[in-house]
């Protein structure tokens, strides 16, 4: 017999109560003084045993009653559990295949016999007494990624098979039952339609939640046995199949939290009926734990974790191997996720200065210098190559080595220059355009034409052209376009210091629209100020005046230092590097440039040929199962890493708590469906029945006792 | 011998004016009765008829008798001599026996103890028949037969009766039967005899009672029986767990009184009844009167059954 709520049963201790209550109440008498003592004395004698009798009684009675309650209250149960010996006797007769699932959760070590085991041990233990106790053929079918029947149907061949259950492992995949059960329904088509026949199904709780498939009405009668792994009471259950998961693991830059700065966010699920306390978690990078915390969690509850931590510099540009880590419980596979980091390299900015000046303030460049210097940037670093430049041309050299190239208030662009940055901006290149007082209008025009988000016009003095210098207004940013990436820094550009800026000149643009070009920010004077392009591949940002302090005090505002930041990486198009993260078993497909073949190296060192996808071009390579659970590289033919990737767990099968009373009843009852017959009885309406009984008995008891005492007795 | 509660001397609850009120009262009530129901009692007859006022019956007439008594009527009418009889009214002798053994000195929930309350009917009864002109006299037994005040008549007597009721003491160890029966030797012959008792020695063992009235009625006394108990007697109230202790050094006795409330309300019951039917076959009128009863209301369930005869 057990027990749904074994701890109401403490409730027997109720028990105790009607005899404690009895002696608590044997007070000392009180003296009466009484005449017809004599009467009394008759009377006594005549009645004294039995009252004593029926107070014994009422005090068993009532002892009873409570312990009825307490049994009922804590619903026990008699369960005739499948045991090996059951099953095997009811099919022992037929042809019977057993279906063992390597799923990563059956690696789950439970408390077994001796010491500690995994439901995979006690799966394997079920599966070798059904084979002792077998009388017809027996066939094996495992699944873990897939299903798999590694001989065939069933044959009497028991040493093969006896060996082959002592080499299963469990494999990182989550397992899916309805194959194996399917696969084995494949085995048993061979079979004569009039034998019994029988499909063992050992899997982990989970997976027996799962809805099997009927079997085909061709088979004749299969009868489809799920054994439970896990045996005792519910609590037991529960609490023998807790199981704590990382689920899943995200990992990006946080330069907003200081240089090489990286955030983690983890999600954490508590698959278990007990409260998670500060279950310590923690990150490490190339085997060093760089950050420790807890989580909390309500049973049940799937909950996220923020941590964020520092990656030392000099690493940039090589992929390094990070882990989140739960403290390990029963299960440990899905206790910690991979993931890669790549520090991003330095951002190259080649500035074209029209305007270089030997005093350093007054240099075109000197406040963007100081906005992109390293001592304010985060994550990314830039590098600022300067040219004075006058627009003829630019070394193709310069070019290669640069990701954005600014024209910094340069007078008269060429043509060739013109046709030099259309085609690097196309490949992908960022460019920034900052006419001033030196550019000339018509050259720009002409030159840059393709990348001019809007043809230049004259440049216009803020306010009433007629006023004094000291009465002019400025004009001033005042509209954004919000959400534009530009803007990506500033929650609400109203309250940065942007507006605050006082332009005092700045560039008229045609107002004609010109197609992939945005406005993201524009004067109060109606001037568009900041506009972008897309051109090819790449970008063009137009400004509305120079980078100095000639036309506006823009770059004296502290925010220009984020704006400037995030327009350079804005024009490298340089997406922060999001990890690559495949599901183990799974396809994958990955852009790669450069020629093939290439090759995917596995965590354990094993390689495996990517193949080139059809229809995708020759960039895109594919990997038709991930394998290996960890950090992966795609290795080109020299070995060099061409991108790094991580195979990650099915996390669907870290909760195991299937065994919750609800979900055995349906799976018992699906169980019943599929013919078996799984003799489950609930005791407690029982001992509610004999609650009742006894209640009535009391009852009785003390109308017979108030009868005898001639006036309603008191309880 | 075992402790008893300590009783108080008995203290009647009412002046001995207000008894003679109540007295009075009862007189006044049985003279009522009388006019009403024609002369069957009030003044007493006795078993011997002769002259009176009052007509007994016609007999024949035997030579011998004194021809004063022929009904000269009756031989006009039917030819034959008759006699007139007449009944012979003689002054009544009225015994109040009261029972002064420790049980009466019970308190429980009436408003006086059972000996106060009987000689509280017995003192307002005796002033009732003192007032009709009867003779009154009191005994009183305890162990024994305690005291004997012989009956007068005369409105004197009332105070005597009282003097005599005040004096007397509890006295444990009553054998009721053998001093009552040793009281009927003593008193003159054809006397009222009303006792006032609890009864609860007097018919121990059912015998006693009949035996009673066997002597009593040999002397020629009429004998009235009233049983008096007390309210927690007769309800037997109690709740808790209590040790009941008796009034004639009996062993004390400790019980749940809801367990026993039943099994004793019929033995009380039984005795009750039993001396009720013993009293019925001796020609004993019986009463049971309750003390927590106003007198008045006793005096009249007295007046409306009946007591002397």
């Amino acid at each position: 017999m057990s027990f749904l709520a074994p701890a109401l049963l403490l409730g027997l201790l109720a028990t105790l109560l009607p005899p404690l209550i009895h002696l608590l109440n044997r007070r000392e008498p009180r003296p009466v003084p009484f005449a017809a003592l004599e009467l009394l004395r008759r009377a006594h004698l005549r009645t004294a045993r039995r009252a004593r009798l029926r107070q014994l009684l009422l005090i068993a009675l009532r002892a009873l009653l409570l312990a009825a309650l307490a049994l009922a209250m804590a619903r026990p149960y008699w369960e005739s559990r499948v045991e090996g010996a059951a099953p095997a006797r009811v099919g022992a007769e037929g042809a019977q295949v057993l279906v063992v699932d390597l799923g990563y959760a059956m690696g789950l070590r439970v408390r077994g016999g001796e010491g500690e085991e995994t439901l995979l041990d006690r799966a394997r233990a079920h599966a070798l007494r059904a084979l002792d106790e077998a009388r017809g053929p027996v066939g094996l079918v495992t699944f873990g990624e897939k299903a798999d029947a590694p001989f065939g149907e069933p044959s009497g061949d028991r040493s093969t098979l006896r060996e082959a259950l002592l080499r299963l492992s469990p494999t990182p995949a989550a397992g899916e039952p309805a194959e194996g059960v399917w696969a084995a329904f494949g085995l048993l088509r061979a079979r004569p339609a009039a034998e019994p026949k029988r499909v063992l199904l050992l899997t982990s709780p989970r997976a027996a939640r799962a809805a099997l498939p009927p079997p085909p009405p061709e088979l004749g009668a299969v009868e489809v046995v799920a054994v439970d792994l896990v045996e005792g009471s519910a609590a037991e259950v529960g609490r023998a199949l807790g199981n704590r998961a990382l689920l899943q693991a995200r990992v990006w830059p946080a330069p907003q939290l200081g240089a090489g700065q990286w955030a983690v966010e983890a999600e954490v699920g508590n698959f278990s009926d007990e409260r998670l306390d500060l279950w310590p978690i923690s990150v490490e990078v190339e085997g060093r734990t760089l950050v420790r915390g807890f989580v909390s969690l309500a049973p049940g509850e799937v909950g996220l974790k923020r941590m964020s931590f520092k990656v030392e510099e000099g690493a940039a540009g090589t992929g390094l191997r990070g882990r989140v880590r739960l403290a390990p419980d029963a299960l440990p596979i899905d206790d910690a996720r991979p993931f890669w980091i790549s520090p991003a390299p330095p951002t190259r900015l080649l500035a074209l200065n029209g305007d270089p000046r030997p005093v350093p303030h007054e240099d075109e460049l000197f406040y963007l210098r100081r906005a992109l210097a390293p001592e304010v940037t985060g994550e990314g670093r830039f590098e600022v190559r300067a040219e004075p430049s006058e627009g003829l041309a630019v070394s193709p050299e310069a070019l290669a080595a640069a990701d954005v190239v600014l024209l910094a208030n340069v007078p008269r662009p060429s043509r060739a220059l013109g046709a030099d940055l259309l085609r690097f901006v196309e490949a992908g290149g960022g460019l920034w355009l900052a006419p001033g007082a030196r550019a000339e209008a018509s050259r720009w025009n002409e030159a840059l034409a393709p990348l001019l988000a809007r043809p230049l016009r004259e440049a216009r003095r803020a306010g009433d052209a007629a006023a004094s210098v000291r009465d002019r207004a400025a004009a001033r940013l005042t509209q954004f376009e919000r959400g534009h990436p530009l803007l990506a820094p500033f929650p609400d550009p109203l309250r940065s210091t942007l507006p605050q800026a006082r332009v005092l000149t700045y560039q008229l643009f045609d107002p004609a629209p010109t197609p992939k070009t945005a406005v993201v920010a524009t004067l109060d004077e109606g001037s568009p100020f900041l506009l972008t392009r897309e051109v090819g591949a790449g970008r063009a940002l137009l400004m509305g005046g120079p980078l100095d302090r000639e036309w506006s005090d823009l770059v004296i505002r502290p925010d220009f230092v984020p704006l400037a930041q995030h327009c350079a990486r804005f024009l490298t198009r340089r997406a922060p590097e999001r990890g690559v993260e495949v599901t183990v078993g799974r396809p994958l497909l990955l852009d790669l440039s450069g020629e093939g073949p290439f090759y995917d190296l596995s965590p354990e060192g094993e390689r495996a040929p990517l193949t080139p996808a059809e229809g995708e071009g020759a960039r895109r390579w594919a990997l038709a199962a991930a394998r290996g659970l960890g950090h992966h590289q795609a290795l080109d033919a020299g070995g060099a890493a061409a991108a790094r990737f991580v195979v990650t767990l099915d996390a669907r099968a870290s909760d195991l708590r299937a065994a919750a009373p609800e979900a055995a009843r349906a799976r018992g009852a699906a169980a019943r469906r599929e013919g078996r017959a799984e003799a489950r009885r609930d005791l407690w309406p029982l001992a509610l029945f004999g609650l009742f009984v006894l209640l009535a008995l009391e009852a009785l008891t003390l109308s017979r006792g108030a009868r005898a005492a001639g006036a309603p007795a008191r309880r | 011998m075992n402790a008893r509660p300590p009783l108080p001397p008995l203290r009647l609850g009412a002046a001995p004016q207000e008894l003679q009120r109540v007295g009075a009262a009862l007189g006044a009530r049985l003279a009522l009765r009388q006019r009403v129901e024609g002369p069957l009692s009030g003044t007493h007859a006795s078993p011997r008829q002769g002259a009176s006022l009052h007509f007994a019956q016609h007999r024949d007439y035997v030579p011998g008798d004194d021809p004063r008594h022929l009904d000269w009527r009756a031989y006009a009418k039917n030819d034959r001599y008759v006699v007139r009889q007449y009944q012979q009214e003689t002054n009544l002798r009225a015994f109040m026996v009261l029972d002064r053994s420790c049980s009466m000195g019970y308190l429980g929930g009436g408003r006086v103890s059972k000996g106060a309350f009987a000689a509280e009917v017995a003192l307002a009864l005796s002033w009732a028949l003192l007032l009709q002109g009867e003779a009154v006299g009191l005994a009183t037994f305890g162990g024994g037969l305690a005291r004997l005040l012989p009956a007068a008549s005369g409105r004197e007597q009332f105070w005597r009766l009282l003097a005599a009721v005040e004096e007397s003491a509890w006295e444990p160890d009553t054998d009721a039967a053998a001093a009552l029966g040793a009281l009927a030797e003593r008193l003159p012959p054809r006397s009222a005899v009303c006792v006032l008792t609890d009864a609860l020695e007097l018919d121990a063992r059912g015998e006693g009672l009949t035996a009673l009235a066997r002597r009593m009625r040999a002397q020629g006394h009429s004998l009235s029986l009233l049983h008096v108990l007390d309210p927690h007697e007769a309800r037997f109230p109690f709740e808790d767990l209590s040790r009941f202790e008796g009034f004639e050094g009996e062993e004390p006795l400790t019980l749940d009184p809801a367990t026993a409330r039943a099994a004793y309300l019929e033995e009380l019951a039984a005795l009750c009844d039993g001396l009720a039917r013993r009293a019925r076959e001796g020609g004993v009128r019986y009463l049971r009167l309750l003390s927590d009863e106003p007198t008045e209301a006793a005096l009249a369930r007295l007046a409306a059954g009946g007591v002397t005869s």
